[in-house]
């Protein structure tokens, strides 16, 4: 057992002989069930299908008393009502993770970030309107699929490690957007963006650094975290651009605007995990998105949402929610559509969706107490992994074999050494300069 | 690791499997042209070796990776059994 700082306890697997026969067993027995065809009673446990599977509609059901979400309600911005900042950063020099070192670097990630809201017109969620150097009529793409590459190859020119494309979806864009600069000036969606209708959303997703990420909760981790939003700053505002220059106007957008969640699953790019936010298949929770809503309409939408097996992994996984310090990750076998009623004391989720629901509040909390921003459930997700072939090779194996064997799979990730959060030693890996070529006369890895 | 500072150092495993992979193999050819050994006995000792190879390259990308207890717990899930399955395979082939 390890003691946390807030005297929350986490079990530690124990590696001694009698544990070592048993894990023999085990992985004989998994490599043994492995090659047992599936039977056809695992559509039970995966009821999306086998493999990746490609939806033509949104992969989660949706209730037809299902409304808009205010950005009103959101933790951040309910917090801040209440005086409570989005976050409270320490330093401690003797303490790992959170030297003056690691304070600074996560405040500088931010940096881009916290300026691209205060750039007047050309500001994150302003329209960007077509100026003096665009296209006089607007581009016309010879087709749909030629749109898709080359939108896709300039958001992979600007920076962005995943990008889909999907039709703008009213449900998923907030009833009421908050101006980023005056907390208290709510205007509906359709007033703010008055005149503007979005035909199309390109959403775009960023990779953390996986060292810094698992020295979660830290402010190393925090720097991984803020970065990618600067990093995500910068791609959207490019490509809102790219847009404008082409005659059409468009709005880039991190966190504002619209929720990223379910744009990037339409888009294609994941399944909505325990957590409730973004499992990506080759990043997995080690992501973040961003997208831009645009003008454009095109007229097909090739990016098809997909699941490969994530609600099976995460029914028997649990580690995110095993590893949370705060409690505030579902514990249901399944995910569940909230009701309205579900919610009066939680303003913060919007109901109507089926999927795993997170305490918000509780989250944040933590995030204040612990002076940091968490960060522990997407470290420890067995999903969330560098790029190695057998890594690889193991999130492919995930997507073909029933839900009992995603137990295995996660219970040998612990065995592995995987999904150790609140480990002392982790900011050391992140700092170690052994094995990295910073002058690129050798080659890292 | 890095092999000639031209290569990664999965790479560089990736040639010496390769390496021993050819080897394995010409040693299962040796076996069956000289020995006579069974199809069954090459089968099971294919299989061993590969499973070890396996083992091997999971170990090294675990270190290269910095999670040796990964490499450690390859070497006991993976390269055990296909130390097991190589020494019955030898056994039966070896006549």
């Amino acid at each position: 057992m390890k003691r946390l700082d807030d005297g929350v306890s986490v079990d530690e697997p124990r590696l001694d002989r009698r544990n070592l026969l048993k894990l023999g067993v085990a992985g004989t027995a998994a490599a043994l069930a492995s090659a047992v065809p599936v039977p056809a009673s695992a559509s039970i446990i995966r009821d999306d299908g086998f493999g990746v599977v490609f939806h033509d509609s949104f992969p989660q059901e949706v209730s037809p008393d299902y409304k808009r979400f205010n950005q009103y309600n959101t933790i951040f911005k309910s917090d801040r009502r209440r005086g409570i900042p989005a976050m409270k950063p320490i330093w401690d020099n003797d303490r790992p993770g959170f030297t003056g070192s690691d304070y600074a670097m996560s405040l500088a990630a931010s940096t881009l970030w916290q300026t691209g809201k205060r750039m007047g017109p050309q500001s994150m969620n302003a329209i960007y309107e077509p100026g003096k150097f665009s296209l006089p009529t607007p581009h016309k793409f010879p087709d749909a699929a030629t749109a898709h590459a080359q939108i896709k190859r300039v958001a992979r020119m600007f920076g962005a490690n995943v990008v889909g494309i999907t039709r703008r979806d009213e449900r998923w864009d907030y009833s009421h957007v908050v101006d980023p600069l005056n907390e208290k000036k709510v205007t509906p969606w359709e007033e703010h963006y008055k005149g503007f209708n979005p035909k199309t959303v390109i959403v775009v997703g960023t990779e953390m650094d996986y060292e810094a990420l698992a020295a979660a909760p830290s402010q190393t981790a925090d720097a991984t975290m803020l970065n990618a939003y600067s990093e995500l700053t910068y791609i959207v505002m490019h490509l809102a651009r790219y847009f404008s220059y082409m005659g059409y106007r468009a709005i880039p957008s991190v966190n504002d605007v619209a929720m990223n969640v379910p744009y990037a699953i339409a888009a294609g790019l994941g399944e909505s995990n325990r957590m409730g936010m973004l499992q990506n298949y080759h990043y997995g929770t080690r992501l973040r998105i961003a997208k831009v809503h645009i003008e454009l309409e095109l007229d097909e939408y090739y990016d098809k949402p997909v699941t490969f097996g994530i609600e099976s992994f995460c029914a028997n996984c649990l580690h995110c929610a095993d590893n949370c310090p705060s409690k505030s990750i579902s514990r249901d076998d399944r995910p569940s559509i909230f009701t309205a009623e579900d919610v009066k004391d939680m303003p913060f989720i919007n109901p109507g969706v089926r999927k795993w629901h997170l305490n918000g509040q509780k989250c944040h909390d933590y995030w204040i107490e612990s002076g940091s921003t968490c960060g522990t459930c997407l470290a420890t997700c067995p999903y969330n992994k560098p790029s190695f072939w057998h890594h690889r090779l193991i999130d492919r194996v995930n997507t073909m074999i029933p839900g009992p064997l995603h137990k295995v799979m996660a219970e040998m990730d612990l065995w592995h050494g995987y999904g150790n959060m609140f480990d002392e030693k982790a900011p050391a890996v992140f700092w170690d300069p052994k094995g990295r070529s910073y002058n690129g006369l050798l080659k890292d890895y | 690791m890095s092999g000639l500072a031209i290569f990664t150092g999965v790479e560089v495993m990736f040639y010496w499997l390769g390496v021993l992979s050819l080897a394995c193999v010409q040693g299962l050819v040796w076996l069956r042209w000289k020995m006579q050994s069974s199809w069954v006995s090459l089968a099971v000792l294919a299989a061993g070796m590969g499973t070890m190879l396996f083992a091997a390259a999971w170990a090294i990308s675990s270190i290269l990776e910095k999670e040796p207890q990964s490499a450690s717990m390859s070497m006991i899930v993976i390269m055990l059994p296909g130390l097991v399955l190589t020494t019955l395979g030898g056994r039966l082939a070896w006549k």
